[in-house]
């Protein structure tokens, strides 16, 4: 049975405004700079960069990531 | 400008958010106008929305949209002031979920967040996906939700699959195809209660 008040006790609010401040400051991610930026500012893991890095990879050739692309990619992982 | 703001929302990606804001507008089109953020579903007459100055520049085409229907507007790549924006001057939040824990876990945190926001719109939280297996964590769930977040309002879709291959099929010539009728009608017998159960949030 889940426990619903475990779950909601352990909901973080400030994640959400410090990934909302950083979409609003950065354009689309189309260079390894802002990728980098980006990346740096969420205080990420070695192991979860690598995924993050493989995922970037996978999609590059897709034509360019947006960077709802990336907030996603990193709220589905970190949140 | 007669018609209303739905909001389509929840920060659990896959719920069936653009799912949802889809069918609405597809099948209820006299109704719904729809703006979406993502280029994942391609068709005529969707406002397409990328950030604000992308907004500001289209606000004369959502004034016409609005003077006409109500606006769903399926807020999932958002994750920026507009959304904020946009929950703000919505009069109706549809918040679409699954029955598991990171999906919970997420509505709780987007209705935290929308306190914050101070938003004040009527909430509808759509559980999606629903089986009867989970009957006990739904009761629990609406408990605990209208308890803790006052939430009253909710509604069941049970029917995944179906709505899925009901976004490409016009429900009106399904009535005139008895195996279509079958194959299709409980999920647009479900859909047609969906919008009921928001017209009437919306009066």
């Amino acid at each position: 049975m889940i426990n619903l008040k475990k779950l909601d006790e352990n909901v973080n609010i400030n994640v959400i405004s410090k990934k909302q401040n950083l979409n609003n400051n950065c354009n689309n991610i189309d260079n390894e700079e802002e990728e980098k930026r980006v990346i740096k500012s969420f205080t990420i893991s070695k192991k979860n960069i690598k995924k993050l890095d493989k995922y970037i990879n996978e999609n590059k050739g897709l034509g360019k990531l947006t960077r709802s692309d990336i907030i996603n990619f990193l709220i589905e992982k970190y949140l | 400008m007669k018609g209303k703001i739905i909001a389509v929302g929840n920060f659990k990606g896959g719920v069936g958010k653009s799912l949802i804001s889809y069918l609405l507008y597809k099948h209820f089109s006299d109704s719904y106008g729809l703006i979406q953020s993502d280029l994942d579903v391609i068709s005529d007459n969707i406002l397409h929305i990328a950030d604000f100055d992308d907004f500001k520049s289209k606000k004369d085409e959502i004034r016409e949209i609005l003077n006409n229907k109500n606006l769903i507007i399926d807020t999932g790549g958002f994750y920026d002031d507009l959304q904020n924006y946009f929950f703000k001057k919505s009069n109706l939040i549809v918040i679409p979920l699954f029955l598991d824990n990171l999906s919970i876990k997420r509505t709780f945190l987007f209705l935290k967040f929308l306190n914050t926001l101070n938003v004040n719109s009527k909430k509808l939280i759509v559980i999606n996906k629903y089986n009867k297996e989970q009957e006990d964590i739904k009761t629990e769930f609406i408990n605990y939700t209208k308890e803790n977040y006052g939430i009253t309002d909710f509604f069941t879709l049970n029917n995944y699959k179906s709505f899925e291959k009901v976004i490409n099929t016009d429900i009106n010539l399904i009535e005139q195809n008895k195996k279509n009728k079958i194959l299709y009608k409980n999920a647009v017998l479900q859909l047609q209660q969906l919008n009921n159960k928001i017209k009437g949030l919306l009066k």
